[in-house]
């Protein structure tokens, strides 16, 4: 136990030194800061991303089955409203909620690994800047006039993860059909038959 | 329409995220602090040792929250998510209350400092949400982005699950004793045990077998039908028919149904509030119970509820942080790298155990833990002791 503690302790020491050096880079503090704070949201993107991709790769056949499965039912649910039969509708309905809601329990790890990284580095910014205050240069409702560490890292990782499904498409790695995200309908072996597409074709698409 | 609604959802968390900040940083810091000073000081059950090493949420002598044990702990969480689904948030909770110390560190400080007892349990209830709601919640985005949204149902379920989720938090945060909010928990659990108990019965799993036969000679029927069969489709999309207080009635592809709207707004206030109140997401009650109120179908069902349980939860969230409530961060990030962790392991080892034995065993489990966390709350007695003595 006790070498593990010193593992663990020599890991963070390193990990410090490293996540602190781009706090530094500009000789400006508050420049460095919001630089370090960019880095920081860059760094917990890329690795939560990377993760999610990870586990996405592992889990997808599970993950598929269960999508399908959730289709297939959904599909029926519409084929059974454009013919007007109530009853099977509720009832392939029914069906089609519950094996949705298995296969979205199923995706949550995907939003978990997307994420993990965010409380860590909250929990490293409050170790390097617990006191650091921000006097908000015009009054916002709600808020106090001074704010601290995660006023400015929350909206950058945000920011930053936005920029990054912008970028995904360009992205190696990323822009395969392997991408962590939830397939959109279309993208499936059977595929969704959305409303839209019974509106298009006014009536069940092929 | 996508981008602007991610736009705005992210302008929400941003926004939520700044009076997180500006709200816990400072001012409620030094509630506990406040709190940790006024304790009765000493090395006694109940008192604060300031000489003690700082522990959970910074207080002298609190749990030393043992990240490998939380971590374990969170395998197991992330397994049962992707093997029974919302039991999942349920053992989340279990390990807040008990496997990492923090429940019968909270309740020494019952009599002697009931302030800190409650900050403990507070920053318990908000630590479950943030830990299941994090995650639950970029899966949402992804239904979210993938669904049309019913707006009138959003709407009145949104109404809901605000005032559901802000009045909680505003109404009970610093105001619920560790016990009582236990003996809570443990009710829930135990409707849930018996929820699941009563699926099984002969009686509960005949709509199940209905719906499935129905689907199944529905399918059949479906496959004897030439493809690109000509159906009457002069009705598309949903047309209002009615629209008042009581009654929202609309054809659905020609299809009528009909619901009250009353009931989305209670059910999105109640459901909010419970899980609120507890820690929890609510999705899971909330999908099923938006398809039997207004028979939405699925497609839509998860887009709307998403955006619900989105709203309910950035505001139950924030409502709690602004009520002073901490948050343990390195414990939440290991829980979250367990449930990862967990849900991959899920699928590969599920496939070993019939579903009918897993629904058995968390049967018994969801009785065990209700019943034992009701003994533990109302009695102040767990439940080996009140049978074995």
């Amino acid at each position: 136990m006790q070498e593990f503690h010193e593992i663990f302790a020599s890991i963070y020491q390193w990990l410090d030194v490293m996540l602190i050096s781009t706090f530094r880079l500009l000789s400006n503090p508050v420049s460095g800061f919001f630089f370090g704070t960019f880095i920081l949201s860059l760094w917990c993107t890329l690795i939560g991303e990377l993760t999610s991709l990870g586990v996405g790769r592992i889990n997808r056949a599970h993950l598929k089955k269960l999508e399908q499965e959730s289709i297939r039912l959904h599909n029926l649910s519409v084929k059974a409203i454009i013919h007007k039969d109530k009853e099977s509708y509720r009832a392939c309905n029914k069906m089609a909620n519950e094996a949705w809601g298995k296969y979205f329990f199923a995706t949550i790890s995907q939003g978990a690994a997307s994420v993990w990284p965010v409380p860590f580095a909250l929990a490293w910014m409050h170790t390097r800047f617990e006191a650091i205050e921000f006097e908000l240069a015009y009054p916002i409702p709600l808020l106090p006039e001074v704010v601290g560490y995660p006023a400015v890292f929350i909206p950058m990782y945000i920011l930053v993860r936005i920029c990054f499904a912008r970028l995904k498409p360009w992205l190696p790695l990323f822009h395969g059909d392997d991408a962590p995200k939830v397939r959109r309908p279309g993208q499936e072996e059977e595929k969704m038959i959305t409303w839209a597409d019974v509106d298009k074709h006014k009536g069940l698409p092929g | 329409m996508h981008k602007k609604l991610v736009l705005v959802l992210a302008l929400l968390i941003a926004f939520g995220a700044i009076s997180i900040v500006a709200e816990t940083s400072w001012a409620q810091v030094s509630n506990l602090q406040e709190a940790i000073d006024a304790a009765p000081k000493g090395t006694e059950r109940g008192e604060i040792d300031p000489a003690a090493p700082l522990g959970y949420l910074g207080i002298p002598g609190g749990p030393q929250i043992n990240l490998i044990l939380a971590f374990i702990w969170a395998i197991w969480v992330g397994w049962i998510f992707s093997t029974v689904g919302a039991f999942g948030g349920i053992m989340a909770g279990v390990g807040h209350i008990t496997v990492y110390g923090l429940g019968n560190y909270a309740g020494t400080f019952r009599q002697t400092a009931p302030t800190i007892n409650r900050a403990v349990t507070d920053s318990i209830r908000v630590s479950n949400q943030f830990m299941v709601g994090t995650s639950a919640l970029i899966s949402s985005i992804n239904y979210y982005k993938m669904g049309r949204l019913v707006l009138p149902v959003a709407a009145a379920l949104a109404i809901g699950s605000i005032a559901g989720s802000y009045l909680i938090p505003l109404l009970t945060a610093g105001k619920v004793s560790f016990r009582d909010y236990v003996g809570y928990f443990g009710i829930f659990v135990l409707f849930l045990g018996c929820y699941m108990l009563y699926e099984t019965t002969p009686r509960g799993a005949a709509g199940k077998k209905k719906a499935k036969q129905a689907a199944d000679a529905f399918e059949s029927t479906m496959k004897k039908k030439r493809s690109g069969e000509k159906v009457d489709t002069s009705e598309l999309g949903v047309k209002m028919t009615k629209f008042s207080l009581g009654k929202i009635a609309f054809t659905f592809y020609g299809v009528e149904f009909s619901f009250n709207p009353l009931f989305p707004i209670f059910g999105g206030f109640i459901i909010a509030a419970i899980a609120a109140f507890l820690g929890v997401g609510g999705g899971f009650m909330l999908v099923p119970f938006l398809t039997s109120v207004t028979g939405l179908p699925m497609y839509l069902s998860a887009g709307t509820s998403a955006l619900a349980v989105l709203i309910g939860m950035i505001t139950s969230i924030l409502s709690y942080l602004q009520q002073g409530v901490l948050v343990h961060w390195p414990l939440i990030g290991t829980q979250l790298v367990g449930i990862v962790v967990g849900s991959m392991v899920g699928p590969y080892t599920s496939q070993y155990i019939p579903d009918k034995w897993l629904k058995r065993v968390f049967i018994v489990l969801a009785f065990y833990v209700g019943l034992d966390f009701m003994a533990r709350g109302f009695l102040g007695k767990n439940i080996m002791t009140m049978f074995f003595g």
